[in-house]
Formats: C-alpha cells, sequence, structure tokens
C-alpha cells in the first residue's frame, strides 16, 4: 500500500515537473505534450465561457439536490439577483414563484440507446410583476458510474412566442366569427333574395295576366293611344319579368362549385357554338389544335356562349365573321379570345359594359337585359381569370378570356 | 536498441539490467535515453545491458512491469529493483537509481 502511494506520489511529482509524454492506459496510450494541452485546455476554458457568458439564453448548473454551482450574466440579468448571491440558492425553474407547468421526465431519465434524455418543459414566472414564460431544458451530467452529479439547465425566455401565439389564436377565434357572421349574411341574403324575386315575380305575372284580359275584353274598342299605352304595359311588364329571372341567374353563377377537370377544349367551343344555332351564313373560324385545360367547363361554357351570342347580336355586317381562338400568356396563362366584324365599342364607354343592366346598343341589341356581359365577367372571375374587351367602333370587337389554369398540350 | 554485446562465455555477466521505456520521439522520451546513454558510457563502461522499449509500438512488457507513464527508467540489477520517472536530467537522482556516486 505504502509503495503504492509513494509511486502515486512518484507520478504526480513528474506530471508537475512536466517530464511525462505519455499515460499508458490499459488498452491505449495517451501521449501527452503537455504545454499543448495546457494551452488547449485554456482555449477551450475561453471558449466556453464566452459562449455562456455571450448568449441570451440563461445557463445555470446545480447539483442534483437542487443547489446552485453557477448561472451566467444571462441569467441573473433575467431574475433581477447579481450572480454571486444565487450561488448556493435553491434553483427554481420559475425564479420566484412556481407556476404552471411542470418537469417532464426526471432529471437524468436513461433513454432506450442508454444516452441522457435531456428534459424539455416551460414554466411560467412573475418577473418585476409581469408574467413570463421560459423553456427550459435540462441534462444530466454523469460520472463514470452513471450517477448525475450536476444538472445543467438552460433556459430561453419565451414570453413573446407565447403572447403572439395567444395574439394568433385570438385572432383566429375572431376571423371563424366574422366569417361564419359572413356566411349567415350570405345566405340571408339569398334566401332574401329568392323570396324578393319570386313575389316580384308573382307581381308582374298578375301585371301581365291583367294586361292580356284587358286587351281580350277591349280588343278593337280602344283608341290607337290607349292600344299603344296596354302594349307599353304589356312590354314593360315582360322586360321586367326577364330583369328578374336574369338577376336570378347572376346570383346563381357559381352558387353550386364545380370540380375543375381536364377539358377538351376543341370538343368544348365546337359544342358551345352549335349550342347557338347560329345560321350557316355566318362565318365562325376556330383553330385545328386547342391544348386540354384543367378548368370547370360549365363555367367556361358559359363565357363563350355569352361572348358569341353577342358577335352575332351587335353585328350588322353582310358577312358575319367570329373567330375564336386562343393564344399562350405569360406567367404560363392562356387567352381564349371571341373576335367580331361586327359594331363595335367607344373606347369611352368600354368600360360600362360588364355592368349590370348596362345595354349600349338598344335599337340594335333587340331583347336582352344587358346582364350578360356581368354574367361572363362574374363566371371569368370564378375561373380564376379576368374577361377584357379591345373594340374599334364600326370594325369589330375582341372579348379575350385570360385564364390562370394547368394545361397539358396536346400531343 | 541494446547496448553492449552479450556476455562471452567466461566473462562476468553485466552488472546493469536496465530498461527504459519511452514514447516514440517525444520530447522527454528523448532527453532520458541520452542521460542514461551518456552515464553508461560514462559511468559504467558499457557493462550495462539496456533494453529501450518504445510503448507505442509495443506496450506489453511496459503492462507487466506496471509501468504508467514514459519515460520510466526501470532498474531491474542491481537488485532491489528501481524505478524512475521522468527524462532523468536529474543526475542525482539517476546516480541514486544506479548506486553509483555522483560524479562532482
Amino acid at each position: 500500500m505504502l509503495d503504492r502511494l509513494q509511486r502515486a506520489e512518484e507520478y504526480i511529482e513528474a506530471l508537475r515537473r512536466e517530464e511525462v509524454d505519455a499515460v499508458i492506459g490499459r488498452e491505449n496510450i495517451l501521449v501527452l505534450s503537455l504545454q499543448k494541452m495546457q494551452r488547449q485546455l485554456h482555449l477551450s476554458e475561453e471558449r466556453y465561457r464566452s459562449i455562456v457568458e455571450n448568449q441570451s439564453e440563461f445557463v445555470c448548473r446545480r447539483t442534483p439536490d437542487g443547489v446552485i454551482t453557477f448561472v451566467n450574466e444571462a441569467y441573473g440579468r433575467f431574475f433581477g439577483h447579481p450572480r454571486a448571491e444565487l450561488i448556493g440558492r435553491r434553483f427554481d425553474p420559475a425564479g420566484i414563484d412556481a407556476d404552471a407547468g411542470a418537469p417532464g421526465a426526471p432529471i437524468g431519465f436513461k433513454g432506450p440507446d442508454g444516452t441522457i434524455v435531456p428534459t424539455e418543459f416551460e414554466c411560467r414566472a412573475v418577473i418585476d410583476g409581469r408574467h413570463r414564460w421560459i423553456r427550459w431544458i435540462e441534462k444530466a451530467i454523469v460520472d463514470e458510474h452513471g450517477q448525475p452529479f450536476e444538472i445543467q439547465c438552460v433556459g430561453r425566455d419565451i414570453t413573446r412566442q407565447k403572447e403572439d401565439a395567444q395574439t394568433l389564436q385570438s385572432a383566429h377565434i375572431e376571423l371563424a366569427a366574422t366569417v361564419k357572421a359572413l356566411e349567415d349574411v350570405n345566405r340571408e341574403l339569398s334566401e332574401y333574395s329568392a323570396a324578393v324575386t319570386c313575389e316580384i315575380k308573382e307581381q308582374i305575372r298578375a301585371v301581365l295576366n291583367y294586361a292580356a284580359f284587358l286587351h281580350e275584353d277591349l280588343e278593337g274598342e280602344l283608341k290607337e293611344e290607349q292600344q299603344q299605352y296596354l302594349d307599353g304595359l304589356k312590354t314593360a311588364a315582360s322586360r321586367g319579368h326577364a330583369l328578374v329571372e336574369d338577376l336570378k341567374s347572376f346570383a346563381q353563377v357559381g352558387k353550386h362549385p364545380e370540380e375543375c377537370e381536364a377539358v377538351d377544349l376543341d370538343r368544348l367551343v365546337k359544342e358551345t357554338i352549335a349550342a347557338q344555332h347560329l345560321r350557316p351564313v355566318i362565318d365562325v373560324v376556330v383553330p385545328d389544335a386547342w391544348p386540354e385545360l384543367e378548368v370547370q367547363p360549365t363555367l367556361l361554357k358559359m363565357i363563350l356562349g355569352q361572348l358569341i351570342s353577342n358577335a352575332v347580336k351587335f353585328n350588322t355586317s353582310d358577312k358575319k365573321r367570329i373567330e375564336v381562338g386562343w393564344q399562350h400568356a405569360a406567367a404560363g396563362r392562356i387567352e381564349i379570345f371571341v373576335r367580331d366584324n361586327g359594331i363595335g365599342i367607344d373606347a369611352k364607354l368600354q368600360h360600362l359594359i360588364f355592368g349590370i343592366f348596362k345595354r349600349l346598343h338598344v335599337e340594335s341589341a333587340g331583347e336582352g337585359t344587358g346582364i350578360g356581359l356581368a354574367i361572363a365577367g362574374k363566371a371569368a372571375r370564378l375561373l380564376g381569370g379576368t374577361l377584357r374587351c379591345d373594340s374599334v367602333p364600326g370594325t369589330g370587337s375582341t372579348f379575350t378570356l385570360d385564364l390562370p389554369s394547368v394545361m397539358s398540350p396536346r400531343s | 536498441m541494446t547496448a553492449g554485446p552479450p556476455g562471452g562465455a567466461g566473462e562476468a555477466p553485466p552488472a546493469y539490467h536496465l530498461i527504459l521505456f519511452v514514447a516514440g520521439r517525444e520530447r522527454n522520451s528523448l532527453l532520458a535515453r541520452e542521460n542514461l546513454q551518456r552515464i553508461c558510457r560514462d559511468r559504467l563502461n558499457d557493462a550495462c545491458e539496456l533494453m529501450v522499449v518504445d510503448v507505442l509500438e509495443d506496450m506489453t512488457l511496459a503492462a507487466e512491469h506496471n509501468i504508467l507513464l514514459t519515460p520510466t527508467l526501470l532498474v531491474l540489477e542491481p537488485q532491489p529493483p528501481v524505478i524512475l520517472i521522468g527524462n532523468l536530467n536529474d543526475a542525482h537522482k539517476l546516480c541514486s537509481a544506479l548506486r553509483i556516486e555522483e560524479k562532482p
């Protein structure tokens, strides 16, 4: 025993004199370059100190039974105590009052592969009268027997995130309430407008009926002027009826959302044209090839149908010509256009045409309430696109539908 | 490296049996070798069996003799065995380990 003690003393002495090159372990040899090691150790200490001191997170080390052995500057600052005062005191994650939030697994909890699993938890503290939230990560530092001899705790002030999260949550709740309120209003308006149009149509029908009765009873007995009044009455009532119907159609556009599907535009355009029952004398030009488009077909048909119908209606040429075509547009968009050689639209009035019940050419338009382009415009918006008009009075108009849809070009 | 030819028939066996454990060409190991070789030459007239063991190449002998640090000088003969740890710069300690008088 004495020999061993003496030997140990000699070892220590030799190390102290820096006369040792290597230490022989059971399985390997550690070559010491003592000066270099001391320098490296010093640098490591400096680096550690710098990291611990210069960060905004609170670092604390304590014994397993909770006595603080070290705190960094940030810790002292946050909890409002000089660092020296905190050494030797009991660690409390909430600093002053322990509040909501309890640690999870016990400190020194060993994971399945034998490594120490850090514990994370949040707690609330009252600092200077203000509630603050802290997230702690605690990890046991164990000796060679796996026994914890120190606990390292790193904390971060997450008050801001918590407050933001709460604000966000409140905003969400408010938003949900607003959305619900809007949905309720929408539904009410819808029901109201349905009821109103129904009522109005009833009244108008009644007017038309009475006008018809008068016409029957008084036929041949009316003066020319009186006949004109009666005819005017019937016309106005009919028009009112048509207006209400169209208003209902406008409201209905997009009410029952349609799924996007891959549409063969060649077929869709041909079907739309066929549905117009155009006279053979009208020239209709379509391209040979159309791309396939991901789109809601009913809405697209509605728009094209309206544009083609207008192209025929507002056209006094001897040889009416309608061209339907398409082209690529910027940023992967597509433009589908309907071009005519009709009467055209004055530039100053072009912005009016998409309004509800806006009719610019009453004489040549014949029937129609002026809601067609409003419906087409609304449908275009529902497709995520826009509808625009380029026109020269006396030459013709081109209506262009710009769509953002995904295209799969036909081979 | 061993110094000194083995004793032939009829000659007295070497008075000294020394093993120096070193770690490659580390500073203290080189110093220890120099110091020991000088004293063997000057004071022992090379009448010693000196074995230098590089633990970086083979540590079994060090393990057998429970050597923990290098450089370490193990004086096996004359008995009793003596261990001297360090670079052997201290002439007094070295002479003492070898049981020779320090030269003035």
